[in-house]
């Protein structure tokens, strides 16, 4: 068996004083109470969106919130439906008001690839 | 694809398993003080080029089945924020909804991904005279208690009503049966100590709207102070004796037994206490229910008068059969299935084989309390062979039963009508 070397003898009663100190404070409570702290990485979203000149916007405003699966796991709206779902998403859940011209842009889009007239 | 993946800042597949192998290799260094300094353990799920798909039996009804991490592959209604719908075999296999089967429902944007039970803290504050800010070590120091109970959305089985109805189009699998392990809410608040005037507790988790649309409202829910202190709602640390997954709230949920799932909030890390009815949107706007006592009104009409979601209502299910399955003619099959209310239990479950036209009742399995699925079965021997319409009917411990005829509503809650699964009896199979 090696001897032990000057360094680890060092950390050794470094170790000890420390241990010793904790001792004679109140029982440490875990704060953490034995739970690991963790990280998850979801897997890449699925959803996909069909093409059209606007996308980019459509995208931008609609997914800062969800993923596009949102609308197009719907049943087929009609305009009107679609039209309330823009409006709700405006008036209840936050999304910025948009222009006439604007609200046409995703209305068509809705209307086009997940409605029906 | 990946263009919705970039608008959530989320990791393309490729990195993470930069993630992972830098995790790894910080472990291998550092050992155990990695986790004593809260470098948090990565979890990753495996690529998944090409998934397969389920088909839901309602119009646009196809979906990828998807594995989040510490899960299964589950059913994907949606990635952003992630909605998650088990596979309804599930609960043929067993009483207990296994952890990594259990669905998954978020609202907002920002759902926390990273969770440090090391500096996490549960503040309880508002109409109280102690304020309180508990790390998960001070909260397990409260008596611990357990209780099975279901955790069912407000809008399971949302795709299956006739007229459709807009919101998530889930079929039967947004629900899930554990074993919760926690403290009494009621034992919190009494470390708190309640003032006078207490109308109503808030419950709120670490989840939040994104900053770009700030007037998302933050998903905040309220039960009356009579409510949350009758010792049975709960803060739930672990589920089927394992701490909770990510997704299922880790590292803290409420327990409503009984209550719809919208109250079970997850990663939940602010109890307030308050004077006055909450009136925010997800009590005063959302998640609300004609106000009468089948919580419905005609088809594509809307109610004169609403009030918030609450209990739920009687269910059954048969799960051992599914539509165009073959049995034998002439044996015995044994049907099993599962049945739940909002707390006064099941009394007695009756079985149909002829559409309705005949019941006879099927046997319970063992009692795991009121709140848990409770397991039927009854052999069924076709005298012929042909089509069989079969339907499970539950009658819970207040006497109420299902509805033959759909109790419909503008949102798509509480959906408990007498479901039907049709069945082939073939000679000799």
């Amino acid at each position: 068996m090696k001897s032990p070397s000057l360094g680890r003898l060092l950390a050794l009663a470094l170790l000890a004083c420390s241990a010793a100190a904790l001792a004679d404070e109140a029982p440490a409570m875990d704060p953490s109470a034995g739970l690991e702290a963790i990280t998850i990485v979801l897997p890449p979203a699925t959803a996909t969106m069909k093409p059209d000149p606007n996308l980019k916007f459509i995208r931008e405003t609609c997914t800062e919130c969800h993923t596009f699966n949102y609308p197009s796991t719907q049943p087929k709206l009609n305009r009107a439906g679609w039209q309330g779902v823009i409006t709700k998403m405006a008036e209840k859940f936050g999304m910025d008001k948009l222009s006439p011209e604007a609200n046409n842009v995703i209305l068509d889009y809705l209307v086009a690839n997940y409605g029906r007239e | 694809m990946s263009d919705e993946n970039s608008r959530f800042g989320f990791r393309p597949a490729r990195r993470q398993f930069m993630y992972r192998a830098g995790a790894l290799g910080l472990a291998g260094i550092a050992g155990g003080q990695a986790f004593a300094a809260g470098v948090p353990r990565v979890i990753g799920v495996p690529a998944q080029p090409n998934p397969p798909t389920v088909t839901l039996p309602f119009e646009n009804g196809e979906r990828p089945l998807i594995q989040y991490p510490q899960k299964r592959p589950l059913i994907e209604l949606t990635s952003r924020p992630p909605q998650l719908e088990t596979p309804f075999s599930v609960f043929n296999e067993g009483v207990l909804t296994p952890n990594d089967a259990f669905f998954v429902r978020y609202h907002l944007a920002k759902i926390p991904l990273t969770i440090n039970p090391a500096t996490w803290r549960l503040t309880v504050g508002g109409n109280v005279n102690t304020p309180l800010s508990l790390s998960l070590g001070e909260l397990k120091m409260l008596p611990q208690v357990e209780v099975v109970a279901v955790n069912q959305c407000s809008g399971n089985s949302r795709g299956l009503f006739t007229p459709r109805i807009q919101g998530g189009q889930l079929a039967n699998g947004a629900m899930g049966n554990a074993r919760w392990t926690g403290v009494r809410l009621k034992d919190v608040l009494a470390r708190a100590s309640v003032a006078e005037g207490a109308v109503q507790v808030t419950f709120n988790g670490m989840d939040n709207a994104t900053k770009a649309y700030d007037e998302t409202p933050d998903f905040v829910k309220a039960l009356n102070i009579d409510h949350a202190l009758d010792g049975e709602v709960m803060l739930a640390y672990a589920m089927n004796g394992e701490p909770l997954p990510l997704l299922n709230g880790y590292p803290l949920r409420l327990v409503v037994p009984g209550y719809y799932g919208t109250y079970w909030i997850k990663h939940l890390n602010e109890i307030t206490v308050t004077d006055k009815v909450f009136d925010g949107f997800w009590m005063a706007t959302g998640y609300r229910i004609p106000d009468n006592a089948c919580a419905c009104v005609p088809p594509g009409t809307r109610p004169e008068r609403t009030v918030p979601i609450n209990r739920m209502n009687v269910r059954s299910f048969i799960t051992s059969l599914t539509d165009g399955e073959h049995i034998p003619a002439g044996r015995a099959t044994v049907v099993k299935g599962i049945a739940f209310d909002g707390g006064s239990g099941i009394r007695s479950v009756a079985f149909s084989a002829d559409g309705g036209a005949s019941w006879r009742e099927a046997q319970l399995g063992q009692d795991l309390g009121n709140y848990s699925f409770r397991e039927w079965t009854i052999a069924l021997t076709p005298p012929q062979a042909g089509p069989l319409v079969l339907q499970a009917k539950a009658t819970n411990g207040a006497g109420q039963t299902q509805p033959v005829e759909v109790a419909w509503n503008p949102s798509g809650y509480m959906r408990n009508v007498i479901e039907s699964v049709g069945v082939t009896a073939v000679k000799g199979a």
